[in-house]
């Protein structure tokens, strides 16, 4: 679909070896790196839309997502505490489906979250309750609410939908990250649904890889609110980039939420089953219904 | 023995002596494979078990384990017989169990006693069940529990499964049901999406589980006797309950919508009782069953209308038809039609950059029957107020307040429950303190006004595994 980084950021989340190389693998996705456009760069509103648009398209054709993910919640003393989730994600061209389901800790085990996005509508949200063994739909307009005590808020969940969004380029410049200095393109995404808490949000697009390295969250008032680093990101079949750890720090209340990935996929079928020696079968709209939100038929 | 008894209890030791192989057997069959070896909650069965053959293995366990105390504030020590106290201690475990590609298992056994109460002790299988599942339809044979309801506090559509009402009436267990359901999985379109018919026949009238002489909620205290051992038992097809019931998620331009259809017939899972002057001076209350048709709906949306987007709006109707089962009860209750209908919305940061409230409002009741057994059932036209804070720290905590006002008398109830992880010493240690109050109208029959006023704090310790 046409979102910019794919990735709910949950999503992106993956399993990996750290401190994975960044060089770039043969391209076994099945899945060809589009080509570049002829940009207009004497507009900023029309150069930003175009890179955003861009580095959407980039990161479509992944068909499915599977990972394993640990989040540790740090306040501002220092003190933490973890939580295990696993995440689905059903790529599709009018709307992704994805399911979060907690491993731990034991009092939420088995809590889980479906959604349904609609690019042109509100989403469709459900959470099952293992302890009423109920599903129940609930509301998807409440993005600003925080995603189970994280920095996240469920509008950082969400898959950033383009058009969604006014564009302006910014700047070609060079963050410092993690792995060193890296080339980007530094956009500015003004939300343009009444839903958000964010005035704006400054997203910094590597300029080689397409992948959003950082992006900075700005208040309603205009002030520097979040940070969201990415970092030791896995090159999937040589194609698609996925994060390994996400950081996403509150620079006004001093306190961050760090995900990191103990295992993640993209599309399954491209992995074998070692005991049949067959390709796995990709996730189906069948594992993204209200029935199956409860691990059990 | 009943066969009932039987039938479970062989249910259970079957799968507590599978599950037991299992997990002494059980292997990952993508151990070992990169990027594969931990494959955690996904529902593919290829994952999740052998691919042909038989080779249960336990793929999940959870549970809780509970110490609660409960102490009744007002009406004590009337001198007739009821405790102005609970102690129980509960443990509830459940076991997902794989058996092969298509066929799944699952049991939940509990085990409660009440320290203070010999007579207040449960054993139970709630859940003990196989399923075969081939994407298309699936099968389910055994105990099990489903919950039908829509609303918060009261639903009506929610006909299936007993409740014990032994050891908290007002907030009563599940209890599960012997029988088979038979689902189909339709293919959906964009309007209507989702849509799955099944098919319930539970052949066994399993009695619901009353609370016992020194509860305060009983109904035998003196020189009334409940007389389960008399109950009618009804016999043949009449025990049979069966249901049909339609799910489905409706996609329109002003909203979007989980809709169920439900007809029901079938032995109703609490009964009337029949008072009979004994030889102690009092009164024998023997339960009498009787059948009843339900057929009714509900739907839980939200609209596709921006102003309305932050609400989540519910509806439960049902139309209870009731008839005699060999020609019992001599005074048949009235028809008449239950409803809940009301809405959630959600406030977030309101205290703090974490915390969220859900406020609820829900109107209740029925209408339709004069027969005096109406007046005992709890909802008549009663509004519902709730709301649940979540401060989402790291301890989890949050406390929950409702209320249930009785649209045409004096009488209400309300409900207060805080909740906190007790990190210090675990992080699966949850501490709870509740207080549950009761404002009883006794000019009018009522089905609290039957009872001592049963106002009661509690705490209670539970670990989560």
């Amino acid at each position: 679909m046409n979102v910019l980084n794919h990735g709910a950021l949950l999503a992106a989340l993956l399993a990996a070896s750290i401190g994975g190389a960044l060089r770039a693998q043969d391209n076994k996705s099945g899945v060809p790196v589009p080509k570049l456009p002829e940009f207009d760069k004497s507009d900023a509103a029309v150069y930003g839309r175009q890179l955003a648009d861009y580095a959407d398209l980039y990161d479509t054709g992944w068909r499915d997502s599977y990972a394993v993910s640990n989040m540790t919640l740090f306040d501002s003393n220092g003190d933490s505490v973890q939580r295990r989730t696993v995440q689905l994600i059903l790529e599709k061209p009018d709307g992704d489906k994805s399911i979060v389901r907690f491993l731990t800790p034991a009092e939420i085990k088995g809590v889980a979250a479906l959604t349904h996005e609609h690019p042109d509508a509100v989403d469709d949200n459900w959470l099952y309750l293992p302890a009423t063994k109920r599903v129940r739909r609930i509301s998807g307009a409440n993005k600003t609410a925080s995603f189970q005590g994280t920095e996240f808020t469920y509008e950082d969940l969400s898959n950033r939908i383009v058009a969604k969004y006014d564009w302006r380029f910014l700047a070609e410049a060079e963050i410092d990250a993690a792995a060193g200095k890296v080339p980007v393109y530094s956009l500015e995404a003004k939300p343009r649904y009444t839903d958000t808490g964010y005035s704006r949000l400054v997203i910094h697009v590597h300029r080689e890889y397409w992948r959003q390295e950082r992006i900075e969250f700005y208040d309603k008032a205009d002030r520097l609110l979040k940070v969201l680093d990415n970092s030791v990101w896995k090159h999937r079949h040589g194609r698609f980039w996925r994060p390994m750890k996400i950081a996403m720090k509150n620079e006004q209340a001093k306190k961050r939420t760090v995900i990191e990935s103990s295992n993640q996929l993209l599309n399954l079928a491209l992995y074998k089953n070692k005991r049949t020696g067959k390709p796995r079968p990709n996730l189906t709209d069948a594992q993204f219904t209200t029935d199956a939100l409860t691990g059990r038929r | 023995m009943k066969p009932i008894g039987r039938v479970q209890r062989a249910l259970r030791g079957a799968l507590v002596a599978a599950a037991t192989a299992a997990i002494a057997t059980a292997q990952d069959p993508l151990d070992g494979l990169e990027g594969l070896g931990d494959l955690e909650g996904l529902d593919e069965p290829a994952t999740q078990a052998a691919d042909s053959g038989v080779g249960l293995r336990v793929t999940g366990i959870r549970g809780f384990l509970e110490s609660r105390g409960r102490f009744f504030t007002r009406d004590r020590r009337r001198g007739d017989g009821r405790s102005d106290a609970q102690w129980v201690q509960e443990l509830e475990v459940e076991f997902d169990l794989a058996i092969t590609r298509e066929i799944s298992g699952y049991f939940r056994p509990r085990f409660l006693i009440d320290a203070l109460d010999d007579d207040l002790i449960r054993t139970d299988p709630l859940e003990a069940y196989a399923t075969w599942d081939n994407g298309v339809m699936d099968f389910r044979a055994g105990q099990f529990v489903e919950n039908w309801g829509i609303a918060d506090t009261f639903n009506p559509i929610d006909v299936l499964n007993r409740r014990d009402l032994g050891e908290d009436p007002v907030d009563p267990q599940r209890l599960g049901e012997l029988g088979v359901r038979w689902r189909w999985r339709l293919p959906g379109g964009d309007t209507i999406a989702e849509p799955i018919v099944s098919v319930y026949a539970i052949p066994v009238l399993q009695q619901a589980q009353f609370p016992n002489a020194e509860n305060r909620f009983s109904l035998a205290t003196g020189n009334d006797r409940l007389r389960e051992d008399l109950a009618g038992r009804p016999g043949g097809i009449d025990r049979w309950f069966f249901a049909v019931r339609t799910q489905n998620v409706l996609n329109t331009p002003i909203a979007n919508a989980d809709v169920q259809l439900l007809a029901a017939r079938g032995p109703d899972r609490f009964p009337l009782f029949n008072a009979a002057p004994n030889a102690l001076g009092g009164v024998d209350l023997t339960p009498t069953y009787f059948g009843i048709w339900t057929v009714g709906g509900g739907f839980r949306a939200v609209p596709n209308v921006d102003a309305l987007a932050d609400y989540t709006l519910k509806t439960e109707v049902v139309y209870k038809v009731p008839y005699r089962i060999d020609g019992s009860p001599a005074a048949l209750p009235d028809e008449y039609l239950q409803y809940a209908f009301g809405f959630d919305r959600l406030f977030p940061n309101v205290f703090t950059d974490k915390d969220q409230i859900t406020f609820t409002a829900e109107w209740v009741g029925e209408t339709g029957a004069n027969d005096s057994t109406s007046l005992y059932r709890p909802f008549d036209d009663d509004l519902v107020l709730r709301g649940f804070w979540e401060a989402n720290d790291f301890d989890r905590t949050s406390v929950e307040l409702r209320a249930i006002f009785d649209g045409g008398g004096e009488e209400w109830i309300a409900e207060g429950i805080l909740q906190r992880q007790l990190r210090m010493i675990h992080e699966d240690l949850q501490f709870e303190l509740g207080l549950r109050w009761f404002e009883i109208d006794r000019s009018e029959p009522g089905f609290f006004a039957l009872f001592p006023n049963n106002s009661n704090v509690w705490v209670a310790i539970r670990l989560d595994f």
